[in-house]
């Protein structure tokens, strides 16, 4: 997987959300925001580029204290609706 | 490890999509009032902050931004807010999508005011920027004055600058035509409008301070300056006669914002005191005298302007109706309560009653206004009646 072109992470006073800027001239227009997790593996997806369940699950692990089935659930989980958003590409 | 919800998705839209219609009638613009003290926040002019700002109050500080088109002013003042005063984050987000919208509409507009001066200038023409983004450059940040279309004086004259465009192929069925300006529609669906100026200014319907007006801007716009983003500047004295005069116009017919109060606010910020005084040599014979007082102000009111930066003494008499007007208003009168009102003689009743108000303070200039309204009424009859109706608006 990887970051769609054009999807930015943007500081709004300490609160991080992603900007998809190629919608943005749309009159619906969608921000997501993270919170630090979720901030955490975006910014881990920016790093390496192209990335998948197994290597984000490993940087989460290695960051939180956590168990495994729960961080790689939750990978999974967000991961998935990222696509749905449209802001990564599988 | 934080909570299983890693994310919130939040849909903002364009436009405002909060019930405060009717708030905003009851907003006063005063001295005091949040609005100003945030306006002068964003700016440095003053760090004084309320103590608190409720919900319901940032919700209509939202939609007065929008209406006075000063949202991104607003929000740079947000970004250095402490945090108890941060508007909730639904609001945030809104905001910052709008900010975001007005810096890339900036660039987009300020891009097309150097494409359309370098084209005219290989047809041989000089040219400059009215307003808009040649004002944008005086802001502390550039990016967050909301932008419109591009004004562009050329030079050459009306017959020689429309054959220019005609042959061009710029001109089609959308263009439209006034006594000082041709007006280009873009093409794409979000392109940026251009409005090509023949005559520096629309004057001010009086046969006699028009000619005066029109005379003195046009030696001054033999002095062109070319800026850093690759259009050309008039002088400072031509933007602060020309600018009032813009101001002037539009309080007496369709309304004005916020912006454009702003707007002169940076013009006189970065004007010398050689300037000021000479221009206020010339305000009577120009017809600006009375609007010149009520803008400072409005400007003292709104922005703490300084005497030593003033055209000319304030009134406050006359001020205080052109705060008004902004007030009810909005961006270009496009908020003003008499569209509402439905049909063309009701809304016109309600024009002329405000007309009446103004009458009393600016007497010659809504008498000359008037005129000038009732002229091209009587004009645009044939073109009402092709179209089969009274309004042309």
């Amino acid at each position: 997987m990887k970051i769609k072109k054009g999807c930015s992470l943007y500081d709004v006073r300490g609160r991080k959300v992603i900007v998809n800027e190629e919608q943005e001239n749309d009159s619906s227009n969608r921000l997501i925001y993270l919170n630090e997790t979720a901030e955490f593996l975006w910014q881990e997806a920016e790093q390496q580029q192209t990335f998948d369940v197994a290597s984000l699950t490993n940087a989460l692990l290695a960051e939180y204290d956590v168990d495994t089935e729960t961080a790689q659930t939750s990978v999974e989980r967000t991961l998935n609706e990222w696509l749905q958003i449209g802001i990564i590409l599988s | 490890m934080q909570s299983d919800k890693m994310f919130r998705l939040y849909l903002t839209t364009q436009a405002v999509d909060v019930n405060m219609n009717k708030s905003l009638i009851n907003y006063r613009l005063e001295k005091d009032c949040t609005f100003f003290v945030l306006l002068r926040y964003a700016l440095g002019i003053s760090q004084e902050l309320p103590d608190a700002i409720s919900d319901d109050e940032w919700n209509t500080l939202y939609k007065l931004s929008q209406e006075q088109t000063l949202s991104g002013i607003v929000y740079a003042a947000i970004q250095r807010l402490p945090e108890p005063l941060l508007p909730n984050e639904m609001l945030l987000f809104q905001w910052f999508s709008n900010a975001r919208h007005i810096a890339k509409t900036n660039q987009k507009v300020t891009e097309e005011a150097v494409r359309w001066t370098e084209w005219f200038a290989q047809q041989g023409h000089k040219s400059c920027i009215l307003k808009g983004q040649a004002n944008a450059r005086l802001y502390p940040d550039p990016t967050t004055r909301t932008s419109g279309d591009v004004d562009i004086w050329v030079e050459g004259g009306e017959k020689k600058v429309t054959e220019l465009l005609e042959k061009a192929g710029k001109i089609d069925e959308t263009t439209t035509f006034s006594t000082y300006d041709i007006h280009l529609m873009p093409k794409e669906r979000d392109g940026v409008d251009i409005e090509v100026h023949f005559l520096p200014s629309a004057g001010n319907s009086n046969p006699k301070t028009t000619p005066y007006l029109l005379n003195y801007l046009d030696k001054e716009l033999a002095t062109l300056t070319l800026c850093p983003e690759g259009f050309y500047m008039p002088t400072m004295k031509f933007c602060l006669a020309m600018q009032l005069a813009h101001i002037q116009s539009h309080f007496l017919t369709e309304g004005i914002s916020l912006r454009q109060l702003m707007d002169y606010y940076m013009l006189l910020c970065h004007s010398t005191e050689q300037e000021r005084n000479e221009i206020r040599e010339h305000l009577k014979p120009m017809g600006l005298y009375n609007m010149a007082t009520a803008v400072m102000w409005v400007l003292s009111e709104m922005l703490m302007l300084d005497e030593q930066q003033m055209l000319i003494p304030a009134n406050k008499k006359r001020g205080t109706i052109l705060l008004g007007g902004i007030m009810k208003g909005g961006n270009f009168g496009r908020y003003s309560p008499r569209w509402e009102t439905g049909s063309f003689l009701r809304r016109n009743i309600v024009y002329a009653h405000d007309k009446m108000n103004m009458a009393m303070q600016f007497p010659e200039e809504v008498l000359w206004s008037e005129i000038g309204r009732w002229r091209s009424f009587f004009e645009t009859i044939p073109e009402r009646i092709q179209k089969r109706q009274w309004a042309l608006r």
